[in-house]
């Protein structure tokens, strides 16, 4: 389980997260949704502590700390029990896919050459980018590149998954390959947190929806019922922008529009 | 004296090549440490070491701000009074010219090699800190591992740079009394009078280190950029 507690974080005056809570329960995926620069991102990289909160409790499995308390010790514990996913990928442009893989395996994981590599053969098999273990980043496209992400996270064998905007630097038509490894994990109840703008994608796998909005959580519920009958205004609002999204993918359209709120 | 007789270059190789030994050993000696220097340095700014960087800071801009002849001289005529201040009873005249030498020509590759190690490693994409961050690794795992490697591939072409400029400024260690290439070559001019063909003697001499160099630096380059081929060999 990971649960948030009252988290606040701000970048000088700027405050990015004010007062957050909520909770991730196991097999869970939830979609992070609202516009940029509601905090959403940030809120994800507090998790595994890559932006240290300036307040709140953050529980990430068996680990709990406090933002006044967090120690080298909790930041290995963090990570050895999340695996982060990039919206720009952030391969390791030094080494080949399959080394991208293998390399915390051996350095963190302290597993052996040969094993490392076995696993990482099998988590590009995976992803289905098997055939790619020799090619470096460069070689690659940004679809295959996020699907080696994905697989360098999986490798980890973590309690928790965070995807930041997994999709959102790709070029329309690979956003599908990587969507559908997503899907795949959250059939397989992978506990997953996904910061998204593909609201097709929130509604139809995610179990929850968390919607962000200027650092508070303005709205959460299942996704069913969030992307049909918003509750709140900025909610409606928000989601009256990805109208003609949900009329192309599938018939239903989201109740609101712009119009009928105001 | 007057005329230009090229036979009298071909006469005082045999003379200016014994200097190589000397040039190489101050610009060997000078590239590692002063590249050590420098990514010490480097990485102190990098991550604000107080004190320390401070201390940085100060090195950098004497020696960058102070001719290195200058810094030849200071140090050629400074470290003898200042050891024999440490300790009276310490012989002077024991200490090799050309450890002098390499102490100055340190120093000096040492300031720029900061500032080189320094932008090649801000050059490095934030993103490869965090993931390496991300899956566990620590800040120093993450720059021997990732950021280094990145950083020097950017870096070779400013290094070798550096280090052909620190092959020629040898040159000024004569001033200090070490007969390198072209102390060699101004002994032989004085022998024969033919100065102006043993500078053209060195100059060859000085030319051809730089080329091999080059060719060596281009293969070092073929290797570190095989990931820009796409496919591991």
């Amino acid at each position: 389980m990971i649960k948030v507690e009252h988290v606040s974080k701000s970048f000088g005056k700027l405050e990015v997260l004010k007062d957050v809570s909520f909770q991730v329960e196991e097999g869970q995926t939830v979609a992070l949704i609202g516009s940029s620069g509601s905090g959403k991102s940030t809120l994800l990289r507090t998790l595994n502590l890559l932006e240290t909160p300036d307040s709140g409790d953050i529980t990430i499995g068996d680990v709990s700390f406090n933002a006044n308390d967090i120690t080298k010790t909790t930041i290995a514990e963090v990570r050895q029990r999340t695996a982060m996913v990039f919206q720009r990928f952030n391969l390791f442009t030094n080494k080949t896919a399959l080394q991208n893989v293998a390399e915390a395996l051996i350095v963190v994981q302290h597993k052996s050459k040969a094993e490392a590599f076995d696993i990482a053969r099998k988590r590009l098999e995976d992803v289905g980018m098997a055939n790619w273990a020799d090619h470096y980043p460069r070689a690659l496209s940004g679809g295959q590149q996020q699907r080696v992400a994905i697989a360098r996270a999986l490798a980890l064998n973590p309690e928790y998954l965070l995807f930041d905007e997994p999709t959102s630097a790709l070029d329309p038509e690979l956003v599908g390959e990587v969507l559908g490894i997503i899907q795949q994990l959250a059939q397989r109840k992978k506990t997953m947190l996904i910061v998204t703008h593909e609201m097709a994608f929130a509604r139809d796998v995610a179990d929850k929806v968390v919607f962000l909005d200027k650092g508070r959580i303005a709205e959460e519920g299942n996704p069913k019922s969030f992307f049909v009958h918003p509750t709140t205004q900025r909610a409606q609002q928000f989601l009256a922008r990805f109208r003609y999204e949900f009329s192309a993918s599938s018939g239903e359209t989201p109740a609101t529009s712009l119009g009928e709120v105001q | 004296m007057g005329t230009f007789n090229p036979e009298y270059i071909w006469q005082a190789f045999p003379d200016v090549i014994q200097g190589i030994p000397n040039t190489m050993a101050i610009t060997l000696v000078a590239f590692i440490i002063g590249s050590i220097i420098g990514l010490f340095f480097a990485l102190v700014k990098i991550h604000s070491i107080p004190v320390l960087e401070q201390i940085g800071a100060v090195y950098v801009s004497i020696i960058r701000g102070t001719p290195l002849l200058v810094q030849l001289f200071l140090i050629y005529y400074g470290l003898p009074i200042l050891l024999s201040a440490i300790n009276p009873a310490y012989d002077i005249s024991g200490i090799p010219a050309l450890a002098f030498c390499f102490v100055a020509f340190s120093l000096s590759m040492g300031a720029y090699m900061t500032e080189l190690f320094r932008s090649s490693i801000l050059a490095v994409d934030d993103g490869q800190l965090e993931a390496a961050h991300s899956v566990g690794m620590s800040t120093s795992q993450a720059m021997v591992r990732i950021i280094l490697p990145q950083a020097m591939k950017s870096a070779i072409p400013n290094i070798v740079n550096q280090f052909m400029m620190l092959l020629k400024n040898t040159s000024l260690a004569f001033t200090a009394a070490v007969p390198e290439i072209l102390g060699q070559a101004k002994i032989f001019g004085g022998r024969t009078s033919m100065f102006f063909e043993g500078y053209i003697a060195a100059a060859i001499v000085y030319w051809v280190l730089c080329f091999i160099l080059e060719i060596i630096a281009r293969l070092a380059e073929r290797v570190i950029r095989r990931d820009e081929i796409g496919v591991a060999a």
